[in-house]
């Protein structure tokens, strides 16, 4: 597990190391080669502990973070990647929309 | 998730919801929208010339915050590039992208820091203002005169942050003559606090650039195209079509507030993420926002003609606003660029729920790009030759006369 160390008590998360991606671009990759039932469990386990997950993120702030910390919130980025699938779309993609790996992605200023 | 809706009707949205704004704003005229100017090639040439001689934003200071730091701007709809620049002064440039040599393109795109520009063609070199500081050989040339071959200045100036430029050799208005009552309006707003970090989307859309602009400035389709993505977000038992709480027109510009619904129930990770979000931002809204004062207001939806809308709130969508520029590539083809901007994030905590807003607002928005794409191919097929408009679609009907006016204008010159 040392390749994705997390803060103490989230170590059962790091099952989920594959989520612990750094640009929505990845993430937003990830998401459309998965399938709902992979994004399901994700969304599961994470939603589970969301509210101790906040409150241990919502201590930090966000420049310099430990590794540990970095990779809990990384995948807690993954989760709002995939939550609309979960709670809007019941699938991966937007149902009838625009195909979203023809969006290009840029950041100015933000970080992840 | 579908849960069961209780109905809450409110009287100050059916109240809002019953105003004709086409009967207050009947100088636009009435009647069906012409088709023409979705589909005709001459008249993307006359948009041309407006595109030409007005303000277009084409940036924001945050993408030039450092000296050195520049941004080639490609409008090949116009046969036109342009390079925008940071000076250690801290002022903005723009000049052509044209060497004065023998007028090679300078820079390929993209954008960088640099302490020169440079033409790859025969290493002459400029200061970042476009002065000229270097010609290789230069004994060989019969003496030049520097102040003459300097780069190309174009017209660049900047609002609360955007920056905007004319590629006319004389512009017809200064930047704040232009904006006209945009510029009071929204005095007040914290543009420089709440736009430090922003992420961007872009494609190419396969659709005239009216069309792309035009989904943007109206809510008429939010109850049937973003269903999945916003349930009940501006509609419920009050206002059941979505009307918008307020349309103003200000000179070639425009406003429109969006209304939320107080039966809008929030999936669980909205909620969650509003919460961690830190809610609504810490600041007074300039008294032009929210201009009806209603306690549904969502965000303000501001039209910057010809090709920007740009998007306040107070936070009520997670981040601080969006903009959208609309570029047109050919008659049939846009560029679309879409920019969140989000506050500062204070915490790892607020980061992570700020994406929660950024997820949603990209994917309800590919529900309106392959719709465009689809609305299209249908125009052209030519099928129709007129569009009829109600009363909540009045901005475009405003946007189709000022064009036409434009591009009226712009002949006469």
């Amino acid at each position: 597990m040392s390749d994705f160390p997390l803060p103490a008590g989230f170590e059962e998360l790091a099952g989920y190391r594959a989520w612990g991606l750094r640009t929505e671009q990845e993430r937003s990759d990830r998401r459309q080669a998965s399938t709902v039932a992979d994004i399901e469990e994700f969304y599961r386990v994470m939603t589970a502990r969301i509210e101790e997950i906040f409150a241990h993120l919502n201590a930090l702030p966000l420049a310099g973070l430990a590794p540990a910390d970095e990779n809990l919130l990384l995948l807690t980025l993954s989760l709002q990647e995939i939550s609309t699938v979960v709670e809007n779309y019941r699938t991966v993609a937007v149902p009838d929309g625009w195909d979203v790996r023809d969006i290009e992605m840029n950041v100015v200023g933000g970080t992840y | 998730m579908t849960t069961p809706t209780t109905r809450i009707p409110d009287s100050s949205l059916d109240e809002a919801a019953a105003i004709r704004w086409d009967e207050r704003y009947a100088h636009l005229g009435s009647g069906p929208l012409p088709a023409e100017p979705y589909m005709s090639a001459e008249y993307f040439e006359a948009e041309k010339t407006v595109f030409r001689r007005t303000w277009l934003n084409v940036a924001r200071v945050e993408e030039l915050r450092d000296p050195g730091d520049y941004v080639v701007v490609d409008l090949d709809f116009l046969g036109q590039s342009v390079i925008l620049t940071r000076t250690a002064d801290g002022a903005i440039h723009a000049v052509h992208n044209v060497c004065s040599h023998r007028g090679n393109r300078m820079l390929c795109g993209g954008t960088g820091n640099t302490r020169s520009l440079g033409c790859r063609y025969h290493g002459w070199t400029y200061g970042l203002d476009g002065e000229l500081r270097y010609v290789p050989d230069e004994e060989s040339f019969e003496p030049l005169d520097r102040a003459a071959l300097a780069l190309t200045p174009v017209h660049v100036d900047t609002w609360q942050g955007f920056v905007f430029i004319n590629l006319a050799r004389t512009p017809a208005q200064t930047l704040t003559e232009f904006l006209g009552p945009m510029v009071d309006d929204l005095d007040g707003y914290p543009f420089d606090e709440v736009s430090r970090s922003s992420y961007w989307w872009s494609a190419e859309i396969p659709a005239n650039w009216k069309l792309v602009r035009d989904a943007f400035l109206e809510t008429y389709h939010v109850r049937f195209v973003h269903g999945r993505s916003l349930p009940r977000g501006a509609w419920g038992t009050s206002n059941p079509w979505a009307h918008g709480l307020d349309y103003r027109l200000l000179g070639r510009h425009s406003r429109y507030d969006v209304p939320g619904n107080p039966e809008f129930r929030p999936t669980f990770m909205a909620g969650t993420s509003f919460v961690h979000s830190g809610g609504l931002m810490d600041f007074e809204l300039p008294e032009a926002m929210n201009a009806s004062k209603s306690p549904w207001w969502l965000q303000d939806v501001n039209f910057v003609f010809p090709n920007l809308i740009f998007d306040p709130s107070q936070g009520q969508l997670f981040g601080s606003y969006y903009s959208y520029n609309f570029w047109p590539i050919t008659q049939g083809r846009t560029r679309f660029v879409m920019k969140s901007y989000f506050p500062e994030p204070k915490t790892a905590g607020q980061r992570a729920a700020q994406e929660y807003g950024k997820v949603l607002l990209r994917d309800t928005v590919l529900e309106d790009l392959s719709l465009i794409a689809g609305q299209h191919t249908a125009v052209m097929s030519g099928v129709k030759t007129e569009f009829p408009l109600n009363a909540t679609e009045v901005l475009i009907r405003h946007c189709a006369v000022t064009m036409d006016e434009a591009i009226r204008e712009a002949g006469d010159e």
